[in-house]
């Protein structure tokens, strides 16, 4: 699966229009290898790599628990 | 990739050499014609084996891998005739093109597949194991062409690498099925079989791996928030309290939550039912119109048939009735009237002759005295009683008015009549003759020629009536058949149906109240959750960490997220496969004008439902039984087109089209030539049925190679199998 | 005094026996009957409701080819029981006195002459008006005859009687 038209699904999403505040073409030029804005795009970019590495859900949910953790802005 | 060939030897129905037994395939529909029991599921078979080392057993049906078979694998005839010490082969051979992009040249592969027997005892039952030593597997050899000749391929799993690439495993099921697999194929009652699909084409399972974690991560977030807030709450035994009504009102309403989940279900699949009743009352309704229309069109025709018998049979007494047999004989009446005319003046001229002879005898005999007057003035004598002579005047009965009135009654008897000049009297008769005559003569004889032609007039506008009427019934006809051809109505079950209708709307009621009744639950529920959350916030002595409540709050939206964009993605996929899945159906029926409109696939429930709809989405004829398996293999070949790899594998199928009509079969044929590159069909369909087979070697673009398949010795004679051989002829 | 429709009305002209195959195929003997049972003639596949119809045409038929062919000396000949004043199938009967009109035209007969006869002088008369219609009749059934020989799918069709008739205009 193509990790990168996984996040493009997600960031297409017209609800996170209503959590973000984000302009549309913002939201094009965000991908997989640049930083993390935001923390809900944060833990979608987490979970789609690890999942992409074949990661168990449990591994993945504790890599987003980590991230919480560590405070990544 | 393409198949260029098919051989076997030994196997199954197939004794002989590879030679012997060898189809040649090419681009675009092959087709395999052959009776049920003639070698048809054989060949399948023999495709199946060669790729997977399995065939089919009919009596479990079941997959059995060939160490099972065993000898069942070799051909009757083969080992009938095999002597003691001997081997036989089974083998079936492949051969391959795999067009790359990069070149116009193909590359060629040689797949075969043997199994090995030996006879080490001789007995009348060929076919008892004792007598054969069995090779524990089956050979498998691939060779690739190297310029001009091939030569093996030794890497590990080469061959099934190739396999992989001829049939990928995931599409496997819909490049190659049984006609009778296709409705379990595409399941729309099952939601696991239209998710199947389209993870092929999406791969949804990884969506609904990252709902999975969104859900373990929220809830590990949303328990450690409430944990917190437990904790730091001033009131102990109030925040337990709380905490215990939280939890049950969680549980309540979860509950809630998945039962209106079904109860919502349940309205939409009644919901759906009476549409597909009121489709079929529809439906219903027209064929009865239909009907009663075909009725007084036939009324009509009888009628018109009645009168044109009349007319035609009748025709002839036209002769008499309307004297049309006179139409030469208008000149001899001039002949009558000339003949009369002369009659009636030698009349004349003998009644004139006779009376004058007449008067004079009676002049003799009753001559009048010398000064009597003329018999002339006698009358005026009488008349005026007067005697001009001697002027003397006298009254009736007088004696003189009476010697008058004698003398006058002497002269009446000199006059003449008809029977004192002939012996018959035929005036009469030859008037009536004329007067006939002179009536057919100006009435009728100068208008029979326009008579003629006026009756013939009216027989060809009966006729042109009767000529349009029969168009009209067929028409209607035709109308009916093809309605009755893509609606799903038994001709009987319109009693039924109003029953059905009525049954279903008392459901939908039931189900309605039923979701009233858990909103208003869930309402009050949630209500008193979020009361109770506020609660226990305003409980806290020291205030909640930021970031517990930032991540629950993170993470639901996450979770949210993640459950959106999958029914997203998989709508499209949806959507995707429902387009593609129209352009194949389209196709498929551009044969039957009743079709109309296009499929969409109807959310109801947690399935996809196929309906046919006009534009506006509103529900056209109910979908039957030939129908939704047409509208299935649109859906199979949709999945593979979406994917866009019927260019590069074959779609090898053993009858599909065994439900249809003749027209929906040519429509098939003519949409599968143009959706894959190759494509391989085994078919009863064209076996008897001569005029469909002439259709499919005329009408359909692509067409590859056809072959009839014989078998050696009839069905009825199989008991004795040592002869069975199967002949194989090409037809183009 | 003699009653010439009578005299002529009573008469049943003869047929030779040789064309009784031919009348009986294209005329139902009897329209009587046939209307009692309910049937129609013409349902029968026949032309002619009846005989004499049959007979009547060819009649004219013979008069318009202008063949009048006697009997055969000693030639068999048959009546039918119908005489011709009941010839009235088909409101027959004025086409009847038209033909017995041409037959007086064709007799030659001296009408006066006729007149002046005695009664066994009239009745000669009106038998060699009958034995007049005799002739024509029989040159009509020889002409049909040899139409039904030599071109028989002329018959096949509904109307071929009203062909044959405007064919024999001349």
């Amino acid at each position: 699966m193509n990790k990168n038209e996984v996040f493009r699904n997600f960031l297409n999403n017209p609800l996170i229009k209503n959590y973000l505040d984000y302009s549309d073409k913002q939201l094009q030029s965000m991908n997989l290898q640049s930083n993390s804005p935001n923390r809900l795009i944060d833990v979608i970019k987490t979970t789609i790599i690890n999942l992409d590495e074949e990661q168990s859900v449990d591994l993945v949910a504790r890599k987003i628990n980590q991230s919480f953790k560590r405070n990544l802005i | 990739m393409i198949i260029k060939s098919l051989s076997i030897e030994n196997f199954q129905c197939y004794s002989g050499k590879l030679e012997q037994n060898t189809f040649e395939f090419r681009k675009g529909l092959n087709v395999i014609i052959g009776d049920n029991g003639s070698g048809k599921s054989k060949l399948y078979d023999a495709f199946f084996w060669v790729l997977y080392d399995k065939i089919f057993d009919s009596s479990t049906r079941q997959l059995i891998h060939t160490s099972e078979v065993g000898t069942g694998i070799v051909s009757d005839k083969a080992k009938a005739s095999c002597e003691v010490g001997e081997k036989i082969v089974a083998k079936v051979q492949l051969k391959l093109y795999n067009y790359k992009r990069s070149s116009s040249y193909p590359d060629e592969y040689i797949l075969e597949r043997s199994f090995t027997i030996q006879k080490i005892n001789h007995s009348e039952d060929y076919n008892d194991p004792e007598n054969w030593k069995v090779a524990a597997n089956s050979v498998t050899s691939i060779e690739k062409k190297d310029i001009i000749n091939f030569k093996p391929l030794h890497e590990t799993d080469a061959f099934n690498k190739i396999v992989e690439k001829l049939i990928p495993t995931d599409m496997g099921k819909y490049l190659w099925f049984q006609g009778e697999q296709v409705d379990s194929l595409i399941d729309f009652k099952n939601e696991n079989s239209l998710t199947y699909a389209i993870n092929i084409l999406s791969d949804i399972n990884y969506y609904d791996s990252m709902i999975e974690v969104a859900k373990k991560v929220f809830n590990q977030a949303e328990s450690a928030y409430k944990s917190e807030l437990r904790e730091k709450s001033k009131n102990e035994n109030e925040a337990e309290e709380l905490s215990k009504r939280q939890d049950n009102l969680e549980i309540l309403i979860e509950r809630d939550e998945n039962d209106l989940e079904k109860v919502i279900e349940n309205l939409e699949y009644a919901e759906n039912f009476k549409d597909e009743l009121l489709g079929k009352i529809k439906d219903a309704q027209e064929l009865e119109r239909i009907k009663s229309g075909l009725k007084s069109s036939r009324e009509k025709i009888n009628r018109l048939n009645d009168n044109l018998e009349t007319a035609r049979k009748g025709f002839n007494n036209n002769l008499f009735s309307k004297q049309w047999i006179l139409r030469n004989a208008g000149s001899y009446f001039k002949d009558f009237e000339y003949r009369l005319k002369y009659y009636d003046e030698e009349r004349e001229n003998k009644k004139v002759d006779h009376k004058i002879k007449v008067q004079q005898e009676a002049a003799k005999k009753n001559r009048l005295p010398e000064n009597v007057p003329n018999a002339t003035y006698l009358q005026d004598m009488i008349d005026e009683k007067v005697c001009f002579l001697c002027d003397r005047k006298f009254e009736e009965n007088d004696s003189a008015h009476q010697h008058l009135y004698d003398l006058l009654e002497k002269t009446k008897k000199t006059r003449v009549s008809i029977s004192d000049i002939v012996n018959n009297d035929f005036k009469t008769f030859f008037q009536n003759l004329y007067n006939n005559g002179y009536y057919l003569k100006t009435n009728v004889i100068e208008n029979v020629d326009s008579s003629i032609a006026k009756e013939l007039e009216r027989i060809e506008l009966l006729e042109d009536k009767k000529k349009d009427a029969i168009q009209e019934y067929q028409l209607l006809d035709q109308r009916f058949k093809q309605l009755l051809d893509i609606s799903s109505i038994e001709e009987e079950e319109s009693k039924d149906i109003v029953r059905n209708f009525n049954q279903y709307d008392k459901d939908k009621g039931k189900f309605e109240r039923l979701k009233f009744e858990i909103e208003q639950r869930l309402s009050s529920n949630k209500k008193e959750l979020k009361e109770i959350l506020e609660k226990m916030k305003h409980n806290i002595g020291e205030s909640i960490n930021q970031d517990t409540v930032e991540k629950k709050e993170v993470l639901e939206t996450f979770l949210e997220l993640a459950k959106s964009t999958r029914s997203m993605v998989y709508e499209e996929q949806i959507q995707r496969i429902e387009e593609e899945a129209n352009k194949h159906f389209k196709k498929m029926t551009a044969d039957n004008k009743s079709v109309q409109g296009k499929i969409i696939l109807k959310k109801i429930g947690s399935n996809y439902m196929p309906k046919n709809v006009d534009e506006n989405g509103i529900e056209l004829t109910s979908i039957n039984d030939s129908n939704i398996i047409l509208i299935k293999l649109a859906t199979i070949m949709a999945i593979v087109t979406a994917k866009g790899k019927s260019d590069f594998h074959p779609l090898i199928s053993d009858a599909p089209t065994s439900k249809f009509g003749d027209n929906y079969t040519i429509g098939f044929c003519n949409t599968i030539d143009n959706v894959f590159a190759q494509s391989i069909i085994l078919s009863y369909d064209f076996y008897h049925n001569m005029a469909l087979r002439k259709r499919l070697l005329d009408e359909v673009d692509n067409l590859g190679a056809v072959y009839v398949i014989e078998p050696s010795i009839r069905e009825e004679d199989r008991a004795n199998r040592k002869e069975l051989s199967t002949n194989i002829t090409l037809l183009n | 005094m003699i009653d010439l429709m009578e005299e002529l009305g009573k008469k049943t002209p003869r047929y030779s026996m040789k064309y009784r195959r031919l009348i009986e195929g294209f005329a139902r003997k009897g329209a009587v009957d046939y209307y009692e049972s309910g049937e129609k003639s013409y349902d029968l596949g026949k032309f002619f409701t009846n005989f004499y119809e049959f007979y009547l045409y060819s009649a004219f038929i013979g008069l318009y080819i202008n063949n009048p062919l006697p009997f055969d000396k000693d030639e068999k000949t048959n009546v039918f029981w119908v005489p011709m004043r009941d010839w009235n199938s088909n409101n027959s009967a004025q086409t009847v006195q038209y033909l017995w009109m041409i037959m007086f035209v064709k007799s030659e007969l001296d009408f006066n002459a006729l007149e002046d006869m005695d009664q066994k002088g009239v009745e000669r008369e009106m038998l060699n008006v009958s034995r007049l219609i005799e002739v024509y009749a029989n040159g009509g059934f020889d002409f049909i005859n040899s139409k039904v020989t030599e071109n028989p799918a002329f018959f096949d069709d509904d109307d071929c009687f009203v062909k044959l008739l405007k064919e024999v205009e001349n």
